[in-house]
């Protein structure tokens, strides 16, 4: 007598210990009927070799369902050879209906983080994945940033966990699926119930998840819930599928896994009055978002600044250990910085995808690479505050004509270039506007005293007024000791009236060689403005209105630099004309950026 | 000068008045702005004119300079010429009636002014110390001394300094007044106003009081000091500070002056702000060598100070009526209003002819 004949009688369709039951009460075989009259014949035969047949091959059939929707990849181990299409079609419907109840990979993979969230800090879950690999154990925590920490143990091979399954994979799935009719009942119940002795879960878990995967395979969840019963506050979790990779959730947990908390880019604001620099956020992305998410931020330099820029990827949260750093809410945490090449455009556009929690790649502009600096060096690195202007600018350029021909092309070539340099820059319309003032000299004859002697382009674009500097030619000096600067701050003041209500910076740059005329006749013999023009009132008024002068003198003794019109004019910048240049004097003008005022970090569009 | 003045029954010839004054105080444009002093006196019967070609086309000449061109005449070169112009006034004499009565009459006046063109540089110090540079007074002048060669005489004409200084001195001893003409400014910058002074009035004195033998004796000459320049901003200021500065009641554009009663109160402030100079010696041997009563002080401007047409009165904050052009010289910058040119004239005239 064979072992197999020592064996407890089983039923011939889903191998289930028989007993005395007239039926299975697992598939419902008949294994008893009352004893009928008459020889066994061939046909009798026949006919119950047909029905067992056709039994075990739907049970199996059911197995192989859940596998494969092929029906010919496991037809090898169906008893009772290949299904045909309705026994199929019936099967692959049992299928399904055993994953009743199951969640799809997504949702499950929420359910799972949602638990992940709501750990208490600084403890662990378990999450148990039952799969077609065998029993996977991994520790599972949020870090500070709420970036899934996942510590996976090696996955307990089926092959371990019960030996008696096949070694062979194709037939071992269609096992671990149900195709379990050949199997020794016992001996599996036996060994699923001692799955919990190999599968070791950390006792200070604080609650432990039970994925099983695919749902509806018979093995996995016997096993399942076998392991969620033993756990302390386990939780069953069923996912109808095969998984892409591995046992499914947790290898996907990392990609699949939405941001529980916004992500975004540091960047830096200036505050318009002081050019204080404070640090905000243009958000990235938003929590549930997920891998291969896509951000689009359009943002800009400080004009002038065309260095490297540090784009950091921060996390805004509440969390009280951040790094020190504060921005406008919350604390900032960087998760990553990278470095973008200089740029020609002062506005720009940078595009973000979501790799993963904890991992953004920007894919534009080109040749952004991850930046080997820390935080907090980066941070350091931004000064207080800047002398570069946050908003709309208006900047008149007032220079004086007169004089010799080289000297007035001199001038007239820093102005030239810095209006190049400024529409280089500024290619937002309206952001700068650009007004030009000239003077020829005052006359003092009889009857052309009074004569104007300003000439005037109104507020425009830069590249508008470039074509009118063209017209702005040298005069004649015809009064030694002074020029109309007076008349030209006079002007100015009123060019620029309008700008601080209309929510615009202004700006005046004067390029001249001479002392204004003063408004009374003084110990200097100067002759007095015939206007009346005094360009110590004015200059007040301008200070008074929030318009910083500039002031680029031809020559420019340390005495004028500290005393007098210069010196009172000047107070944003005081420049000798061979020793300046237009980079120098828009960084006093505060239109471009200072050299030793990088911000480094994108401005707010 | 020659000042010739008639009872009711005509006009008869009284002295002659000489013009005196130190290199780049300003003589020519003295003399150019007097057409135009005359022309803008009050008084209708004032005239002015030349006795000859010559002397009408000075005046003309230097006038047109002054109003059109707005060009300081430049200054005297000598030529030689001797320029004569007559003064035409009223002026008020005694006269005696009968009984011994005795009534003021107005009586047409008419003075001769002859003038040699003499240059600044003859009323140098009697050592006659070569001056290379003779600069027009160096500083600040603003331009109101006479342009270009600063009444100086050629310096390589050594033989031409020698007649004229003899001619000049001949003529200016013989006249019955003069016309002192002294430079603040040049005296604040180069302090030499005595040294010229002293020269020519010892030489009057050699020619004129040479023989007197009446002991305390005195020249018998009345001078009218004009300290010029008046609207130079630092002789203005000072007068202003100095409280000498007056508004005439009667003038409606409100220039500036200084009284007469306090004009010599203002020349001796004005001497002693010179740290350079012994000019205060001046007024002490202008007391000394003439009669106190025949010496009188004026401040006078040949061009005066500026008023915008669109003002109607003298402005305290733009006065300065000189513009420094990019060439460097000056050029007068609006109308030109003389101050105090025809008074002392006037003042000499009625002098000698209530002599």
């Amino acid at each position: 007598m064979s072992s197999a004949d020592q064996r407890p009688r089983a039923c011939p369709v889903c191998g289930r210990q028989a007993g005395r039951a007239r039926d299975c009460a697992e598939c419902g075989w008949t294994l008893q009927k009352v004893w009928r009259p008459g020889p066994v014949t061939a046909q009798l035969r026949e006919d119950f070799g047909r029905r067992l047949s056709a039994a075990q091959r739907r049970f199996d059939a059911h197995a192989a369902a859940l596998v494969s929707t092929d029906r010919d990849r496991l037809t090898s181990w169906i008893r009772g050879g290949r299904p045909d299409d309705v026994e199929w079609v019936a099967a692959l419907r049992e299928a399904a209906k055993a994953a009743d109840g199951a969640a799809d990979q997504a949702p499950a993979c929420a359910t799972v983080l949602t638990a992940l969230r709501d750990l208490p800090s600084g403890s662990e879950a378990v999450i148990v994945e039952i799969g077609p690999e065998g029993i996977g154990v991994t520790r599972a925590a949020l870090d500070r940033l709420g970036t899934p920490l996942l510590r996976e143990q090696p996955v307990t091979p089926w092959a371990l966990l019960v030996p008696l399954l096949s070694t062979t994979e194709e037939e071992r799935l269609f096992q671990l699926a149900g195709g379990i009719a050949t199997l020794d009942r016992d001996l599996l119940t036996g060994y699923l119930a001692d799955a919990t002795r190999l599968v070791t879960v950390p006792a200070e878990a604080t609650g432990t998840l039970v994925v099983c995967q695919p749902a509806g395979w018979r093995i996995l969840e016997e096993a399942a819930r076998h392991l969620a019963a033993a756990a302390p506050h386990g939780t069953l979790i069923r996912v109808a599928g095969a998984p892409a990779e591995g046992n499914g959730v947790v290898g996907s947990l990392r990609k699949r896994m939405p941001l529980l908390r916004s992500y975004g880019l540091v960047v830096a604001t200036i505050a318009p009055a002081t050019g204080a620099i404070s640090l905000g956020m243009r958000p990235l992305f938003q929590p549930g978002d997920a891998q291969g998410a896509e951000s689009v931020l359009t943002l800009r330099r400080a004009p002038g600044d065309r260095d490297a820029t540090t784009l950091a990827v921060a996390v805004e949260g509440e969390t009280a250990d951040s790094d020190g750093t504060t921005i406008d809410r919350g604390a900032l945490n960087v998760l990553s910085l990278h470095e973008m090449p200089p740029l020609d455009e002062p506005v720009y556009r940078v595009r973000a995808v979501l790799e993963a929690p904890g991992r953004v790649r920007f894919t534009e502009p080109a040749g952004i690479t991850p930046l080997g600096r820390s935080w907090p060096e980066t941070a350091a690195a931004i000064p207080r505050r800047v002398d570069v202007l946050p908003g709309p600018v208006d900047l008149v350029c007032a220079l004086e004509l007169a004089g010799d021909k080289p000297q007035v092309d001199r001038r007239r070539d820093l102005i030239r270039d810095l209006l190049e340099h400024l529409d280089d820059e500024f290619t937002d319309p309206g952001q700068l506007r650009v007004g030009l003032l000239g003077c020829r000299d005052h006359v003092f004859a009889p009857g052309e005293e009074r004569r104007p002697v300003v000439r005037r382009q109104p507020l425009g674009t830069p590249a508008d007024a470039l074509l009118a500097l063209e017209n702005f030619r040298g005069t004649d000096v015809r009064y030694m000791d002074a020029a109309p600067l007076e008349d030209l701050l006079h002007e100015a003041h009123r060019m620029l009236a309008g700008s601080s209500a209309q929510g615009r910076s202004a700006r005046l740059l004067l390029v001249a060689r001479r002392r204004p005329h003063p408004r009374i006749l003084g110990p200097d013999l100067v002759q007095p403005c015939p206007f009346d023009c005094d360009w110590r009132r004015l200059a007040q008024g301008l200070a008074a209105s929030g318009v910083p002068v500039v002031a680029v003198a031809d020559v420019l003794s340390r005495r004028a630099a500290t005393h007098g019109f210069w010196a009172d004019v000047g107070q944003a910048g005081l420049h000798s004309l061979a020793e300046t240049s237009a980079r120098k004097v828009g960084a006093d003008l505060g239109v471009t950026a200072r050299p030793g005022q990088r911000i480094g970090i994108p401005l707010p569009a | 000068m020659t000042v010739t003045s008639g009872g009711p029954q005509g006009i008869r010839a009284l002295g002659r008045i000489g013009l005196w004054g130190a290199p780049t105080c300003g003589k020519t444009t003295f003399l150019a702005a007097l057409n135009i002093a005359v022309s803008q006196a009050a008084a209708q019967e004032l005239m002015i004119f030349g006795v000859d070609d010559a002397s009408t086309d000075f005046l003309v000449d230097n006038t047109a300079k002054l109003t059109s061109e707005r060009k300081f005449p430049a200054g005297t070169i000598y030529s030689g010429n001797q320029y004569s112009w007559v003064l035409r006034m009223e002026t008020q004499v005694p006269e005696r009636r009968r009984f011994g009565r005795q009534t003021m009459t107005t009586v047409p006046l008419e003075m001769n002014l002859d003038l040699m063109d003499e240059p600044g540089r003859v009323f140098k110090d009697v050592q006659r110390e070569p001056d290379p540079a003779a600069p027009g007074g160096g500083g600040q002048n603003l331009g109101f001394d006479d342009d270009d060669d600063d009444g100086d005489i050629d310096a390589d004409s050594d033989a031409g300094t020698v007649v004229t200084e003899d001619s000049v001195m001949d003529q200016l001893a013989s006249c019955d007044g003069l016309l002192l003409l002294f430079d603040p400014t040049r005296e604040w910058t180069e302090g030499d106003a005595f040294n010229h002074f002293q020269g020519t009035l010892l030489r009057i004195a050699q020619r004129r009081m040479a023989g007197q033998t009446v002991p305390g004796g005195r020249l018998p000459q009345y001078v009218a000091v004009c300290a010029t320049k008046f609207d130079h901003p630092d002789v203005y200021r000072r007068a202003k500070n100095g409280g000498y500065r007056r508004f005439a009641a009667d003038d409606p554009a409100m220039f500036p002056q200084v009284a007469d009663e306090l004009a010599e109160k203002f020349f001796a402030d004005l001497v002693r702000q010179s740290e350079r100079g012994n000019a205060d010696l001046v007024a002490m041997a202008l007391r000394r060598y003439f009669e106190p009563d025949r010496v009188r002080f004026f401040i006078t401007s040949a061009i005066g100070f500026y008023k915008s047409r669109r003002s109607a009165r003298f402005q305290e904050a733009d006065f300065m009526n000189t513009v420094r052009q990019a060439d460097g010289t000056y050029q007068i910058r609006g109308a030109v209003h003389p101050i105090n040119v025809v008074e002392p004239l006037v003042w000499l005239g009625q002098s000698l002819a209530a002599r």
